[in-house]
């Protein structure tokens, strides 16, 4: 199977199926942007936070 | 791009689209309540018709990918210039869903309300119905939405629109027909000439 068959069957799928797969993929980008912004230098606080920690309101990341 | 799909497909452990299909319960009804509350719009006169457009809508026909919001293109039931909007969003907001920036958010899907011009009041009147976990509702076809998306012409219309043309079926005599009687044959030519 290349990747475009791949593809093609992932285009095959049911509509509500994908639908749920999409929101599932904006969930999981949302989640890994905001560990990453965690992870980030908060240059307010001159540190670096812990990854899994909110990031303080209003600093700039 | 031909080179990378025609690499043999190989998954690995942390393949994240393996992983999502594995993951996603079938045919989990998550725009549902949004379509059965635009089903009651239409009902209620406040829209003549609607369809699904944007990204949700080219999905129908593409691979699953990220897309921010339902777009719901309306043909208006008040011609002029606020479109009739000012009493969906009332009766949105009387059913309890406020307006979230440009979109309402029903039930956790942001829906954004676009009314239609020429090309999207075509294509919304030419929508076939389809039904999604026993609603029916209308979604654009593949050849008014690469339409939509050349006349955009941003870059993720294009992503888009390669999509289609790589995984759905397109009548490219319909789409051709489409392009030259709303103006856009030229442009698109331009940038897709590789599928005119």
């Amino acid at each position: 199977m290349t990747r475009l068959d791949f593809r093609r069957s992932l285009a095959r799928l049911p509509y509500e199926t994908k639908v749920a797969i999409s929101f599932r993929m904006l969930d999981a980008a949302r989640k890994m942007r905001a560990a990453r912004e965690c992870g980030r230098r908060d240059e307010r606080k001159g540190a670096r936070k812990r990854p899994g920690k909110r990031p303080v309101q209003g600093a700039r990341t | 791009m031909t080179r990378r799909s025609s690499r043999p497909y190989r998954p690995r452990k942390s393949d994240f689209a393996r992983w999502l299909v594995a993951e996603t319960p079938p045919g989990r009804p998550i725009l549902a309540p949004a379509l059965t509350i635009l089903n009651g719009l239409k009902a209620k006169g406040l829209v003549v018709d609607y369809a699904i457009g944007g990204g949700m809508g080219a999905m129908r026909y593409t691979e699953p990918f990220t897309t921010m919001d339902l777009d719901v293109f309306f043909i208006p039931a008040k011609q002029g210039i606020s479109a009739g909007l000012p009493g969906i969003y009332g009766e949105l907001k009387r059913l309890g869903y406020d307006s979230a920036g440009e979109s309402v958010m029903i039930e956790g899907v942001p829906v954004q309300f676009l009314a239609t011009d020429a090309l999207t009041e075509e294509a919304v009147r030419k929508a076939p119905t389809v039904t999604y976990s026993g609603i029916k509702t209308k979604v654009m076809s593949a050849e008014h939405l690469i339409a939509i998306a050349a006349r955009a012409g941003r870059k993720k219309d294009m992503v888009r629109v390669e999509m289609m043309f790589n995984q759905a079926g397109i009548d490219r005599r319909k789409l051709r027909d489409i392009l030259s009687r709303h103006g856009l044959a030229a442009s698109f030519k331009k940038t897709f000439g590789k599928y005119s």
